[in-house]
This record gives structure tokens, sequence and C-alpha cells, in this order.
């Protein structure tokens, strides 16, 4: 049998309880604009019978109130890890293609001012030397294109190696963000385990801890265990990196600029050893970095000595207006090196051999030429495919992304209506308590002041 | 349990709806604005291959036709210039002629002879060295700037003139001195410079030289026709480049250029679609229960 004064203690604990629901509403909407804040839900329990009964008393009250028993935090792990890859793969696949976008623009093709109009041009320049050996004007204007020529060459290498440096130190920087996070993993890995001991709400130090595991992935991809004391491990491509409250830093090195990286190949190393990322910003860097611009610049490499090597071989079988065997016309045999070795009009050896004077055998046989220009159409249009198919992977993967964002949010985001009638259901049940607090209050009071009263 | 929506997720909804309208409308702008449909090789890579076939095609063909009008100059000269002394030889083959009649010649009238058919011998002379260009025609390559010197000696070289006038076809367009006007001590101006001292020294002679001159006649006739022959099939071969370039240009523009009208019906729904999508934000995101409790 309860108390009469049970009532008031059974209306106190809703008084709290509710209190406590307006709090973690008004909490929820204050951060409903805060980045990585988990929605908190509050769960009630009724207080009643002890759940182990007594061997000499029974329990026999009706209603003891209700208590708090813990504030939830509406996450769900599995979809967080879900997130976190598929950030990781959308982050890869956006700097990627940002990257190669930015470059294929300084290409110029299909157009007037790329490498594929030059060539043209200089074969047209053989043609007019053809028609018209003995001109120095034709000659001086046939020089003057293959210098342009070797100019839009030159660009493009030089805008391969320019894309090249800054995704170079956009890995450096890349790198130092990594460091940061994972260092400031560490330290919130201490104060979680704390906290699991003590057994107090961590719920803020978990929403930063997901956010830095959501920003680790998207930089590196890196893969997370949760504990069971709440912190996490987290490994970059098999390599730990954050582990209790220890954080191995992750290390780039290598040249700094194109050229040098042959020599010394631009490396990321955790702990001393070599790794290969394949998602995240940093592993696209890596890509762009040792992959596709290399690559690229390779060709464009292969082109121009396809190039040199047709020009300079079908030069020196013919003779020049002075009856001597052509000389080289190019010199260099890559997009940084190319020069064009003739500065004399008359050295442009027009004439065949066995003919000389103002013959235009040779000439012509330059004009048919291919030069390369089919392995530097190739070139582009694979290029082109490149870039092409990792736009639509980054627009595949965003809408993926987007979507599992969605889930999240869907579980885990604040509507601002919704806890609108938390609030309104909490004052409700606030104004009850104090209503039975009233009543319980009257009720005293009959008894205390008017028992034996009449009239 | 149905999806959980809140103020965020459609926030974001209307955002990534937005930027892909805007940047969709920005294509439909870049595509109207610069006239092309593929502006950077992944906008179409086959697109591109075939742009750039048919752009290096083209500039080709532009320089073949312009190849083929050099080398219809080079005819066109060498034509005329053969047809000028065909009259003169002509005129010379009349001399000699009545140079043969030896009773109706008194000596006076066989030494104007003689200095006519010498005249008509240097006019033959200088139409041979003819030149197109600051090149002799009859010359073949020669750098030199005479085909034949004052003697009457073939100084230029036999080799032929080419030019490409389609892909791998190239065509002859000079005509060399020696192939016209024969070679050696019977070349034209041999026979004609023989033909006005026989007639003051030697009519009899003048049989035989009249021979020589009409084989050498005949040969000259012969090279006008190759040369009417190679000039004519020339000028098929530029019809036929411009039009194939005509078709290449419609090709490449096929390929490469927007269709205006179907480019701005797509800027419209582009539009009409960001409009739709700006009106729906500004629609959903004010409300709130917010606005409702009192």
């Amino acid at each position: 049998m309860s108390g009469t004064m049970s009532s008031f203690s059974t209306a106190l604990s809703a008084l709290r309880y509710n209190k406590i629901a307006m709090d973690v509403a008004s909490g929820n909407v204050a951060n409903a604009g805060t980045a990585g804040y988990a929605r908190r839900q509050v769960i009630a329990q009724a207080t009643g019978a002890p759940a182990t009964p007594a061997i000499w008393s029974r329990w026999t009250g009706a209603g003891d109130g209700v208590q708090a028993s813990r504030i939830e935090r509406m996450v769900d792990p599995l979809l967080d890890a879900r997130s976190r890859t598929e950030h990781a793969a959308s982050s890869y696949l956006d700097t990627r293609s940002a990257s190669l976008v930015r470059f294929e623009t300084t290409l110029d093709e299909p157009g007037d001012g790329g490498i594929a109009a030059a060539l043209s041009a200089f074969q047209q320049g053989w043609h007019d030397v053809a028609n018209n050996p003995g001109d120095e004007a034709a000659r001086s204007q046939l020089l003057a294109r293959a210098e342009s020529l070797r100019s839009a060459i030159a660009t493009q290498g030089r805008s391969v190696a320019t894309e090249w440096s800054m995704q170079r130190s956009n890995l450096d920087a890349l790198g130092e963000q990594v460091n940061q996070a994972t260092a400031e993993l560490a330290e919130l890995n201490q104060g979680l385990k704390a906290a699991d001991l003590a057994g107090t709400d961590a719920g803020t130090l978990l929403d930063q801890r997901d956010q830095l595991t959501l920003k680790l992935a998207e930089l590196t991809g890196a893969g997370v265990t949760v504990n069971d004391d709440t912190t996490v491990t987290v490994s970059i491509a098999g390599q730990t990196v954050v582990d209790g409250t220890t954080a191995t830093t992750l290390d780039v090195s290598g040249a700094t600029t194109m050229a040098d990286a042959a020599t010394d190949p631009v490396t990321v190393s955790i702990g001393g050893a070599a790794v290969t990322l394949g998602s995240g910003e940093v592993g696209a860097a890596q890509q762009l970095l040792t992959g596709d611009l290399p690559d690229y610049l390779s060709k464009l490499n292969g082109f121009v000595a396809t190039l040199v090597d047709q020009a300079n071989t079908q030069h020196a079988a013919g003779v020049d207006l002075d009856g001597a065997t052509g000389t080289p016309l190019f010199t260099g045999t890559t997009a940084d090196t190319l020069q064009v070795a003739i500065s004399d009009p008359r050295k442009i050896a027009a004439a065949d051999p066995s003919v000389g004077g103002l013959d235009n055998g040779n000439a012509e046989a330059l004009a048919g030429l291919d030069l390369g220009a089919e392995q530097y159409r190739q070139l582009v249009t694979s290029f082109g495919v490149t870039v092409s198919s990792a736009q639509q992977a980054a627009s595949n993967q965003g809408t993926l992304t987007a979507q599992v964002d969605a889930s999240r949010e869907s579980l885990s985001g604040i509507n601002v209506d919704e806890e609108m009638v938390h609030l309104l259901a909490a004052q409700r049940g606030y104004e009850g308590a104090a209503r039975v607090l009233t009543a319980v209050d009257s009720m005293l009071d009959t008894l205390i002041n008017h028992t034996g009263l009449v009239g | 349990m149905s999806m959980r929506i809140t103020q965020r997720m459609m926030m974001e909804h209307s955002l990534f709806a937005l930027q892909e309208g805007l940047g969709r409308l920005s294509e439909s702008q870049e595509h109207l604005s610069t006239g092309r449909l593929i502006n950077r090789p992944s906008d179409s890579p086959t697109g591109t291959n075939e742009a750039m076939r048919l752009r290096s095609q083209i500039s080709a063909g532009e320089q073949y036709v312009r190849n083929s009008q050099d080398g219809l100059s080079w005819l066109g000269t060498t034509d005329q210039t053969l047809t000028s002394m065909l009259d003169v030889v002509r005129r010379a083959r009349g001399l000699i002629v009545q140079g043969l009649s030896t009773g109706s010649n008194g000596p006076d009238a066989r030494t104007a002879l003689g200095v006519e058919l010498g005249q008509l011998r240097s006019s033959l002379l200088s139409l041979a060295n003819t030149q197109h260009l600051g090149r002799p025609i009859f010359g073949g390559t020669t750098a030199g700037g005479t085909a034949y010197d004052a003697g009457g000696a073939f100084v230029g070289t036999q080799a032929a003139v080419n030019r490409t006038i389609d892909d791998g076809e190239s065509v002859a367009v000079n005509v060399s001195g020696p192939a016209a006007f024969a070679s050696g001590a019977t070349n034209l101006f041999a026979v004609v410079g023989d033909a006005a001292t026989q007639v003051v020294a030697d009519p009899t002679a003048l049989n035989a030289t009249l021979q020589t001159l009409d084989d050498i006649t005949e040969q000259m006739t012969s090279a006008l026709a190759d040369v009417g022959a190679r000039y004519a099939r020339v000028e098929n071969t530029i019809d036929r480049l411009q039009g194939t370039a005509i078709d290449q240009h419609a090709a490449l523009s096929n390929v490469e250029n927007v269709d205006i009208a179907k480019a701005v019906v797509d800027l419209k729904l582009q539009e009409v679609a960001y409009q739709g999508s700006l009106g729906a934000t500004a629609r959903v995101l004010q409300p709130s229960l917010l606005d409702f409790l009192r």
C-alpha cells in the first residue's frame, strides 16, 4: 500500500521527465543545422514493481511515475559504414573527373587552335613548298608553321605538367588534413573510452567521431572498425592509422615537378610502408599523379617521336636548294624538348636527290605523310572517352551517395515539425503533472483543513 | 513505415535539383552560344574522332584544290605558249616552202626570207623561255631562269614538275623542252636556224629540213594535246574536290554544330523545368508547423 504522499513523487517524476523531453526537443531544434548532429530521442520508462520479488513483502503500488531511461542517438552503424564507403568513392571520382576536365579544356580539340590544326597547317606548308620549291616565302612559311606546331605541342605538354604540379601540392595539403583528422580521432578515442567507463552520455563525442571518420573516408577511403568501448580503429589501405590513442602519420614524399617524377616517384606511405589508395581524394590525386597524367604525357611524347621520326627520315631523303642532303628538321623526342632544328629556309630539302634543283619530289612525299596525325587523334579520342566515363561514373556515384545520405538523414535528421509535436506533447504532459499536483494538494487540503468541519 | 522526411532532406533535394537544372540550363546555353555540340573531346569521343578526321580531310582537300589551281596555271601557260609557238612554226614552215621554190625567188628575196626565219627562230627561243612565277616552263626543275640558251641548246632539266592534286595522286604540270621541241642538233631552234642559212645558201637542203620541222611540229602538237588532256583532268579533280568539300563541311557541321531549332527548344524546356523547381522550392521550404501554432 503506497503512502499518501507517493502521488506527489509520481507527479514530480512526470514533471522531471517532461522537462527532459522538452530539453531534448529544444536541443534537437537548436542543432537542426549542425553538421554531423544525430537526432536524440528520450526513451521513457515507467517506474513500477521491482524486478526481483521480495519474500516477506508484496508490492502493491499502482503507478509509481516515469523516468527517462536513456537518451538515444538515432544512428545506424551499418548505414554509417555504407555512407563512408560511398562518400570515399564519390570524392575519388569527383576529384579525378574535375582534374581531367580542367586539363581537357586546355586541349582545344576539335578546334582551330590545337595540335591537330597546327599539324594540318604544317602539312599544307609542305604542299606550298612543293608548289613553289624556289620561293623563299613558302619555305619561311613552312618553318613558321613548324614552329607553331612545336609551340602547340609544348603548350599541351606544359598543360599536363601544370595540372600535375597542382595535384602534387594538393596531395601535400590532403596529407596534412589526413594527419590532423587522425590526431583528433586518437584524442577523441581517449574521451570516448573515459565516457564509456563512467557511463556518461557521450553523444557529442560520438557525433564528432562519426564526422571525423566520414572525413577520413572522404580523404582516403579509410576502413573504420567501431570497438565495444565506442572507440574506433582506422586503417588506410591495410595500414592502421588510428589505434586507441595512437595515430600514425601519413607521409607524402617524392618529386614536386613532373619532370623529376620519373627518377623520384611520388610516394604515399604510412608508418614507412608505401601504400596505393584506391579511393578518396588522396587516392584520386595519387591516380592522377602516377597514372592518368603521366600516361597522357607519354602518349603525347609517343606522337612527338612519330612526328620527329617520320619528318626527319623523309627530310633526310631529300636535298635542299644547295644540293645538300636534308639535315634533321626537328630535334628532341618529347613535348618539352622538341625544337625546330632548321632556321635557314634554303635548308629545307624539298627536292629528290636524283633530280635536285627546284624539284619538289621530297616535299610532296613529306606532305603526303601522316606525321602521327592518326596517333594524335587516337590519343585525343581515348582521352575523351576517359574523361567522359570519369564524369559519368562521378555523376552516377553522386546519385548513389545522395541516396545513402538521404537514408541517413531520414534516420538521424531533424524534422522541426516533429520536434514541435514532441515539445507540445511534453508541454501538455508537464501541464498534466502540474494538474495532478494541484489535485493532490487540494485533496490534502480537504483532508487536513476540512476534516471534521460540518456545513 | 514510410520514409521519415526532414527539412534538411528537402532542402538538400531542392539544392540538388536546382543544381542539376542549372547545370542542364548552362549546357544548353553553352551549345547555343558556341553553336557547337562538341566543345571538348569528352562531349562525344566518337564525334571528336570524326570531327578531327573531317577537319584534316577538309584542310587537305583545300590544299589539293590550291595545288591543282597552281597546276592549272602552269598547264595554262604551257598551253598558251605552245599554241603561240605552233603559230610561229607554221609561219616558218610557210617561209621554208616559199624558199623551196628556187625559181621564183631572187637572191634578195632569199636573204629577206633568211632574215625573217632568223627572227622567227629568236621569237621561238624567247617563247620557249617563257616563265611562270619566275621559272622557265620548259626547263623542268632547273634553278636557272632559262630553258634554252641563246644558241638554242637546252639548259634545263628533263625532270617532271609534279603537283599533288589528290591523296596519292600526282600529276606532271610541265612539258620539258626536249619532249616538245626535240633534242640536240635537230631541235626546233637548230632546225629553224638551219633553214635560215639554207634558204640563202643551199635551198635544196630545205626539203630535208622541212621534213624534220614537220616531225617536230607533230611532236609539239601532241605535247599540246597532252597538256590539254592533263588540264582537263586537273580541272575535273578540282570540281570533284570542291563537291567533296561541300559534303565534308556538311558532315562536320552535322557532327560538331548545334541544330539551332532543337537547341532553342531544349533551352526553353530546361528553363521551364528550372523555373518549376525554383517555384516548388519556394513553396515547399517556407511553411512549417510553427506557422500554424498560436
